[in-house]
C-alpha cells in the first residue's frame, strides 16, 4: 500500500514523534508506514486521516498491480 | 485531536504513578509491599523445602534472590502504564507489537522441533536428565529465541 504520510506530515510542519504521539503509537511505526514496510490497521489508518484532516484515501493507495 | 480523551494528559515520569492515584511515593510503597510478600512467599516455600539446618539461610538468600523479579512484578501491576514517559498509547497497534508477534509464533516451530530431536535424542540414548534442568533450559531457549528474532526483524525494517 502507498501512502502520502511524508507529504502530508510537511504540509503540517510535524516530525514523525508528533506524529506518533498525535495518534498513540511509536515513532518506529511511522518510519515503518512512511517507507510502506508496515500496512497500518484500519483504526490506525482512520486515526492518521483524522489527524490531517483528510480522508483515508487521500492518504493511502492500493499498489497497482 | 483523536484521542480518545479529551483533557490534561496525566503527568508522566520515568517509573509512572500509580493506577490508585497517589505520587511516586505511594507506588512504590505498593512494589515494594508486593514485592516483600512475593519474596517471602517464595523464600519460605525454598527454606520449608531445605534441610532443617539451613533454612534460615535458605530463607534469606531465597528473598534476596527473588526480591528484584517479584518488585518488577509489583510494579507491573500497580503502574498506570499511561503515566511512563515515552509509553505509547496504543502498543498493540505500533510496528513493535507486530515484531513481538512474529518473533513468538516464529519461535513457536523452533520449541517443537527442538523439544522433538532433545527429546529423540534422550529417547535413543538412554540419557537421564533432571526434568527441572530441562524445562529451565527449553525456557531460556525459548526467551533467548524470541528475543533474536525481534531484534533481527528490527534491524532489518528500522
Amino acid at each position: 500500500m502507498r501512502n502520502r504520510l511524508p507529504d502530508a506530515r510537511a504540509r503540517q510542519g510535524w516530525s514523525q514523534q508528533r506524529l506518533a504521539d498525535e495518534v498513540g503509537v511509536s515513532r518506529q511505526t511511522i518510519i515503518s508506514v512512511e517507507k510502506g514496510r508496515y500496512d497500518p490497521s484500519l483504526p490506525l489508518a482512520f486515526r492518521l486521516a483524522g489527524a490531517f484532516g483528510c480522508r483515508i484515501e487521500e492518504l493511502f493507495e492500493p499498489d497497482e498491480e | 485531536m483523536t484521542r480518545p480523551m479529551d483533557g490534561p494528559m496525566p503527568r508522566r515520569t520515568r517509573w509512572g504513578r500509580a493506577r490508585h492515584g497517589g505520587g511516586t511515593a505511594t507506588l512504590w510503597l505498593g512494589v515494594g509491599s508486593i514485592g516483600l510478600a512475593l519474596a517471602a512467599g517464595l523464600g519460605g516455600v525454598l527454606a520449608w523445602t531445605s534441610d532443617p539446618g539451613v533454612r534460615g539461610v535458605a530463607f534469606v538468600v531465597g528473598v534476596v534472590v527473588t526480591l528484584p523479579v517479584a518488585c518488577a512484578i509489583g510494579w507491573v501491576l500497580l503502574v498506570d502504564r499511561g503515566t511512563i514517559s515515552g509509553a505509547v498509547e496504543r502498543p498493540d497497534e505500533s510496528i513493535e507489537g507486530v515484531w513481538y508477534e512474529r518473533a513468538a509464533s516464529g519461535a513457536l516451530p523452533d520449541v517443537f522441533m527442538t523439544a522433538g530431536l532433545g527429546g529423540a535424542a534422550l529417547a535413543i540414548t538412554g540419557w537421564e536428565v533432571p526434568a527441572g534442568a530441562v524445562l529451565i533450559a527449553l525456557a531460556v531457549l525459548i526467551a533467548a529465541d524470541v528475543a533474536v528474532r525481534y531484534l533481527v526483524q528490527r534491524r532489518a525494517e528500522a
